[in-house]
């Protein structure tokens, strides 16, 4: 059954939407990941304009985020304080992201240098997210108990605040640098930034794996709603049938997610997202490898 | 429906046989407003025409249809680092149309006469601007590039030699306009061509009006004059989209 999308204008399959939000939805609550760097990709395989997907992406996982939140504030799983030190820093560097992609676009590199940036950064926290889950799992099966965190440099910085529920007393500056990288990736590269933000928290803040995920969540939810309120005011690029209908299947699949998370140890939902990082910077890889069929593309102007 | 138009067509023609020598080619178009509602699937467009049996023999007919002109980017994947990416490599293309289709009797076709530039008639005759700086091969490339393009996404209909034309008079074009039409006023022609001198005998023109129907055109208006609260309906309506969610799981 198709139906026309009014913003994107073409027809899509509903059953396709509905299965991709679901899908998208299941390891958004299961990783705490937005999933718009999934998404995006196959969005924009089904036909629909680049612009109209990150935009109407942004629509969908707040939907997806907000009801993934919800499940994992029911469980006490969510670190306000951390959330909120990460939102500063986030919207100091969307703000500076925006900047940014406008002197890009001006030079005219700016698919070069965001295909580049979006491979590379997978590849980085894919990998070392897959070298240090492995020894955990390792470890555990040995026996060897880590320490509940290793003190490094990190925590010789000034401005200590204690962050209750995620055990952890340090430094407001890391989490406010991470937030503010993570805020340029996403008005780069029109993701929430939840692939970078989840080991960022687990690896750099050493914060406990599921109170991360809840924790993630909360920023996403203040990231996509803010992405698409401007996403329509400036460039009117969301398309409300288009994120309805992945919304259907995301805020069921997030549930599912987020109950499927809470039968899993920490270090296997590390293990398993690192894989599917991968997977995503293999595909891409790929796809650039290939010779294309046809070098030239036609982009409509409006 | 199609039988009664032929019918239709038939009475037509002997009502104005007598105009006919004067006019020598006319048609008629199925359905001058296509709507793309919430089910589009795609349309298509059924012209109708007649000529003069007694001057058929010399001639050719054209049938195009024109898609509303618009601005594009021609993109160039280049290879950067064993890569194949889009970088600043690009055309701009100020004026081309987002459609053509076009349909004739005939077995060859010397399109490149006077006429068929000046006529716009044939995909390598259509003025496409952007590329007037370039040098000529490099317009021919260009050219063959974008038709590729269309075709693939169904903007281009070729339909050369296709066109029936019954007892040398009747003749019926038939088009598909794809999923992606673009919305805006499509242009009708037809073009009686001498075949020997390739003159211009006779043309008529229509026009066909696409546009977006019920809740898509209602949504689509709404987000280019109200974008704001568009943007802030559809955050606060996918709010309240998870907030449901997630209680009706917390009960099951």
């Amino acid at each position: 059954m198709d139906f026309y999308l009014p913003i994107a204008e073409l027809s899509v399959n509903i059953l396709v939407l509905i299965i991709l939000g679901l899908v998208v939805g299941f390891l958004s609550g299961m990783f705490g990941v937005g999933g718009g760097f999934l998404m995006t990709p196959l969005l924009m395989l089904l036909g629909i304009p680049p612009a109209v997907a990150v935009a109407s992406e942004a629509n969908h996982i707040l939907a997806a985020s907000v009801s993934g939140f919800l499940a994992h504030f029911r469980r006490k799983n969510i670190d306000f304080l951390m959330g909120f030190v990460l939102l500063a820093g986030g919207i100091l560097g969307s703000i500076l992201g925006v900047f940014l992609l406008k002197y890009l676009l001006s030079t005219g590199h700016e698919k070069f240098f965001i295909s580049f940036a979006y491979i590379f950064i997978l590849i980085f926290v894919g990998g070392s997210m897959l070298r240090e889950s492995l020894t955990s799992i390792s470890n555990l099966n040995n026996g060897k108990h880590k320490k509940l965190h290793e003190h490094i440099w990190l925590h010789g910085l000034p401005f200590k605040v204690k962050f209750r529920k995620s055990h952890l007393y340090i430094s407001i500056l890391p989490p406010i640098v991470i937030g503010f990288f993570v805020g340029i990736l996403s008005s780069l590269m029109g993701v929430g930034g939840g692939f970078v933000l989840v080991p960022a928290m687990i690896y750099i803040l050493g914060m406990p794996t599921q109170i991360v995920i809840g924790t993630s969540l909360l920023q996403i939810v203040f990231v996509t709603f803010i992405a698409t309120v401007m996403h329509s005011y400036i460039n009117q690029t969301v398309d409300v049938i288009l994120s309805s209908l992945l919304i259907v299947g995301a805020v069921f699949g997030a549930q599912i997610g987020s109950r499927v998370m809470g039968r899993l140890k920490a270090e296997q939902i590390r293990f398993l997202l690192s894989i599917l990082i991968i997977i995503v910077a293999l595909v891409l890889v790929l796809e650039l490898l290939i010779i294309p069929e046809n070098i030239y593309s036609l982009e409509f102007i409006k | 429906m199609i039988f009664f138009k032929i019918i239709f067509l038939l009475v037509f023609y002997l009502l104005i046989s007598n105009h006919l020598i004067a006019q020598t080619i006319l048609g008629d178009i199925s359905n001058r407003d296509i709507n793309i509602t919430a089910s589009f699937k795609g349309a298509k467009i059924i012209i109708y025409g007649v000529v003069d049996p007694e001057i058929y023999n010399d001639t050719n007919i054209y049938v195009s249809v024109v898609g509303p002109k618009t601005k594009a980017k021609l993109w160039k994947k280049v290879n950067r680092y064993g890569l194949w990416i889009s970088d600043n490599q690009y055309i701009n293309i100020n004026y081309i149309p987002s459609y053509y289709a076009i349909s004739s009797n005939n077995e060859t076709h010397n399109m490149n006469s006077s006429l068929f530039k000046y006529m716009e008639i044939g995909w390598s005759n259509l003025n496409i601007l952007g590329l007037e700086n370039k040098k000529n091969s490099e317009q021919y490339y260009y050219k063959k590039k974008l038709e590729e393009i269309y075709r693939e996404k169904q903007l281009y209909v070729s339909k050369l030699n296709q066109l029936n034309v019954i007892e040398n008079t009747l003749f019926r074009a038939e088009f598909n306009l794809p999923v992606i039409t673009p919305i805006g006023n499509y242009e009708v022609n037809m073009y009686l061509v001498n075949k020997n001198n390739n003159k211009l005998i006779s043309s008529w023109h229509d026009n066909i009006f696409v546009s977006k129907e019920g809740i898509s055109a209602e949504l689509y208006k709404y987000s280019k004059n109200n974008s704001l609260l568009y943007g802030i309906f559809a955050a606060f309506g996918a709010i309240l989209f998870g907030f449901l969610a997630s209680e009706i799981f917390r009960r099951i």
